[in-house]
């Protein structure tokens, strides 16, 4: 494959923005779940920093910066140091597959789909990584949890990506999403409910987050796998777990939500055909419409954090295994029924 | 069913017993002292008439004081106590065997498994021996500390300056589980099992205290218990304080219901001195109110602290903006928030104003309903939460009896015990309110009795401040002249009489009868029970503190066995274990 410099210019601008817009998540998510959490709980939240503290993410990623660079000394540093970064930048790079807009794709292929799931899945080497290295029987176990419980929830939520693969007959994100049109009818979340249902569920298990946040279950392992970390190797963790959350969101949208879609209306009726910035007006909007959805569904995910408790780990492995694979096959079978039709 | 008199309980037990005690005799309640050999008997005989618990053992050393020995008819010079207690006929019993130095003593553990913790105690703060005793190491203090403090003649500084922690953990095993590892292993060998250490600062220990786990995979396979972290020697220290100084020690104990540990203590001083009926109604009131209200913050906590270790945050807070109203009124009626030492021998140090009442009122009118309809919607039938704790922690009502529970952890196993009810003290025989029992004794069950609990409590204050009488809050009685009823302030400033009644109130202090004498209420956590010995002197010869989680505490080993490590922090949070209050 012959490349010109003009398209990797261009690969690299569209890599570069992508990557900006996936890093910013985290302050978003980081300001918003401290002030749902502060609205769910009846308390005030971060108030002092900025006007309604919007500039709190800030002074958290300041202090993470300035903690003094710590290793536990029985560590085997390499892989502890190497573990935060797989865990931030799996889902970075996955999201390079991820069109936004249709242009905004860095990584432009029929196989999307695919892309995205095997470089998501790479996150959990980070996690193993870090709890095994960081010689403490917390990490330890958080890091055994965590693998167990990914690779678990990783077989339903591919199975309920690939029921929706069936449906739409392609692997490629952007015929995905111009499939699905404005026409809800034509959406995901409309055309197989099971689905959408199984892989909101394994997303959720998949970031880690309550109900399923067992490798991190403070109260038994005080911080899990992160027990030892600290400073910016912390704050990777965090970074990875609200980027990949961001992520399987994005999927979500594009999987099931009708992408950068309007729901009813086509966003080319609103503006005049023949006038300049026509297009870049398009997809304008579109980018607006999908980080609305985006926003509302990270809004969710927030409010069931505060809402919920935690599984038990022999629970949490027996509704992986048990229910929800079991789901996911169904949805398949669905699918197919769906797709014959 | 009418209720035994002492009386009745002492010919009974007498004729059950003969032959097997030296003297008998009837004071606050029965009293038998029995020589060591047949304390086993004994028992055994209690236990066939229905004796189902070992409330309290203890020691007390008379050391050189004649007159003490006595008055117990010993002629040793220890002597421990035991107190037994029939569920639920509120039969209770007092047994003392006197022991020589260096003397040991059979343990009770084969026959009341609860006497397990107590026996260890006696032991490490009196040198006592027990023979038989499945596990007897130093409880409180390091294996390697010299000298036993509660004896009398231990220097209050120690015997020589000790610095360390020296511990070796003895496991309680799950038996018949994996046949291999049915021999007791190393516990710090390498093998197929894990032993993590939990404790003393980790999430989950409310408190300090340590845990250590055998783990196989993650089933809970052996447990071991450390406790005595926060050991700040409370029942010595109360040997060189005057009887009213005391006070704020109770405080320590269960800090998040201090108020209730003030008015059972300052209940016990009055009935010993017979001062209870001339102590104003209006002080009896106010300390209903503020106990109760201490209650349900104490279960607030409790409950909030579970809920949060199960990973749901918010009930926790929606239950501390309970507490913080709580506290809001204890900063107005008390002047402390936390620390309350509200009560004083012979009513309370401060009235209730407009205000306070006011707020009061607000609280179990408005916040509490609806906390309470909060926390429930968000938890009582939430699956997880269901499936985190129904079946999990579960201990029967025989053997929760047996183990020494009272209080919540008690009726959450079904039964219904609650000396509020079964021996009003107080003035809670005047009030209407029901005791939430629920039948399953696993964390659900004990969430669910702590829930309605809170319930009933607000229900008690909405009643006591409907007809909160006005008679004063301080006792006017002239017959106890040993309670400093004290002048005021501007007359001791300018007049001689009253500067020498402020000085001797102030100086002497109370001085209750010679004797001794034991009184229990309810507390947040179950039967808060004090047992004080009086020489005469404006100082305790001993007093005794019955913690009720002490007890429960002991049981925590057989309730997570076998269970998942998630569990335990479940079952932790169920049984509310203050470590103030254990380890005194």
């Amino acid at each position: 494959m012959i490349v010109g410099t003009s398209e990797i210019v261009g690969l690299i601008i569209k890599a570069g923005i992508v990557l900006f817009l996936a890093l910013n998540i985290v302050p978003i998510m980081v300001y918003a779940e401290r002030k749902v959490s502060a609205f769910i709980q009846r308390r005030i939240g971060p108030e002092k920093i900025g006007i309604y503290g919007v500039i709190q993410p800030l002074a958290d990623a300041l202090k993470f910066i300035l903690k003094e660079a710590f290793y536990p000394p029985g560590a085997n540093k390499f892989f502890y140091y190497i573990g935060p970064m797989i865990s931030v930048l799996s889902p970075l790079l996955a999201f390079m597959a991820v069109p936004l807009i249709p242009i905004l794709q860095p990584i432009r292929t029929e196989l999307s789909a695919l892309v995205v799931i095997a470089f998501s899945s790479l996150g959990v080497w980070g996690l193993l990584l870090g709890g095994w290295s960081s010689d403490n029987k917390f990490s330890l176990l958080g890091a055994l949890r965590s693998s167990s419980q990914f690779i678990s929830y990783e077989v339903s939520l591919s199975a309920s990506i690939l029921a929706m693969l069936i449906i739409y007959g392609t692997f490629d994100f952007v015929k995905i999403v111009e499939m699905q049109g404005e026409n809800i009818v034509k959406w995901g979340v409309l055309l197989n409910p099971l689905a959408f249902l199984t892989f909101f569920i394994s997303a959720l298990a998949e970031s880690g987050r309550i109900p399923f946040d067992l490798p991190e279950a403070e109260a038994e392992l005080v911080g899990g796998y992160h027990t030892e970390y600290s400073g910016m190797k912390f704050a990777m963790f965090f970074m990875g777990e609200f980027v990949h959350l961001a992520l399987t969101s994005c999927v979500m949208i594009i999987l099931f939500f009708g992408g950068w879609n309007m729901p009813f209306i086509r966003i080319s009726s609103l503006l005049p055909p023949d006038y300049l910035f026509t297009p870049v007006l398009e997809y304008a909007i579109g980018f607006g419409v999908f980080s609305a959805k985006l926003l509302l569904l990270l809004g969710i995910f927030i409010f069931i954090r505060w809402t919920w408790p935690r599984f038990r780990f022999d629970q949490l492995i027996r509704f992986g295994w048990g229910t929800l694979i079991l789901l996911s096959l169904i949805s398949i079978v669905i699918s197919a029924i769906i797709a014959v039709l | 069913m009418g209720r035994k008199t002492n009386q009745e309980i002492f010919e009974k037990i007498s004729l059950i017993c003969k032959g097997l005690f030296t003297k008998s005799r009837v004071r606050d309640i029965p009293e038998f002292v029995v020589p060591k050999e047949n304390i086993i008997e004994l028992e055994k005989r209690l236990k066939q008439d229905g004796f189902n618990m070992i409330l309290d053992l203890f020691g007390v050393d008379f050391y050189d004081n004649q007159k003490l020995k006595d008055y117990a008819e010993v002629n040793s010079r220890f002597a421990i106590i035991y107190h037994f207690l029939k569920i639920p006929d509120n039969e209770r019993i007092r047994v003392i065997v006197p022991v020589e130095d260096g003397e040991s003593v059979p343990s009770s553990c084969s026959l009341f498994i609860g006497a397990d913790w107590f026996e260890r105690e006696v032991f490490d703060l009196f040198g006592i021996k027990f023979d038989g005793h499945p596990d007897l190491r130093r409880i409180f203090l390091p294996e390697d500390y010299e000298g036993y403090p509660l004896r009398k003649d231990f220097p209050t500084k120690g015997v020589k300056e000790y610095i360390g922690t020296k511990y070796t953990p003895n496991f309680v095993r799950l038996k018949d589980r994996n046949k291999k590892h049915t021999e007791p292993l190393d516990p710090f060998e390498e093998g197929s099992r894990m032993v993590v250490n939990v404790g003393p600062t980790h999430p989950a220990t409310h408190g300090t205290f340590r845990m250590i786990f055998e783990l196989e995979g993650e089933d809970i396979v052996g447990v071991d218990l450390e406790i005595g972290y926060l050991h700040r020697g409370v029942e010595k220290n109360s040997e060189n304080m005057r009887w009213e100084d005391f006070i704020p020690m109770t405080d320590r104990l269960n800090y998040l219901s201090a108020y209730l540990n003030n008015m059972i203590y300052t209940e016990m001083i009055e009935r010993w001195c017979g001062i209870w009926d001339d102590v104003p109604a209006r002080a009896k009131f106010i300390r209903v109110i503020l106990g109760e209200l201490s209650r349900i913050a104490d279960h607030c906590v409790s409950i909030g602290t579970m809920a949060v270790d199960l990973g749901a945050l918010t009930p926790f807070w929606y239950l501390f903006r309970l507490r913080e109203e709580i506290y809001t009124v204890f900063e107005w009626a008390v002047g402390a928030r936390l620390t309350t030492s509200g009560t004083a021998f012979g009513g309370v140090r401060k009235d209730l104003d407009e205000k306070t009442i006011n707020h009061i009122n607000y609280i179990v009118d408005k916040l509490v309903p609806e906390v309470i309809r909060d926390v429930d919607g968000l938890l009582t039938k939430n699956r997880i939460f269901i499936d985190r704790t129904r079946g999990v922690g579960k201990i029967s009502a025989r053997d929760a009896i047996e183990w020494g529970f009272t209080g919540p952890s008690l009726r959450g196993s079904g039964v219904a015990w609650d000396i509020r009810k079964v021996a009003p003290y107080g003035l809670y025989e005047e009030f209407d309110f029901d005791v939430p029992v629920a039948t399953e004794g696993d964390v659900y069950s004990r969430y669910l009795v702590r829930m309605e609990e809170m319930l009933q409590s607000a229900r008690i204050v909405k009643q006591a401040l409907k007809n909160l009488p006005d008679d004063g809050i301080m006792i006017k009685s002239d017959k106890f002249a040993n309670i400093p009823r004290l002048p005021e302030k501007k007359y001791v400033y300018t007049q001689i009489e009253p500067l020498i009644h402020h000085f001797k109130g102030m100086v002497e202090g109370v001085v209750p009868p010679f004797g001794w004498y034991y009184f229990g209420g309810e507390a947040a956590n179950g039967e808060l029970g004090y047992f004080a010995i009086s020489y005469g002197k404006r100082t305790p010869w001993r007093i005794r503190i019955r913690p009720p989680c002490f007890a429960i505490y002991q049981a925590f080993r057989h309730m997570v066995l076998g269970h998942k490590l998630a569990d335990f922090v479940a079952v932790l949070g169920s049984i509310n274990v203050i470590a103030g209050e254990l380890d005194r």
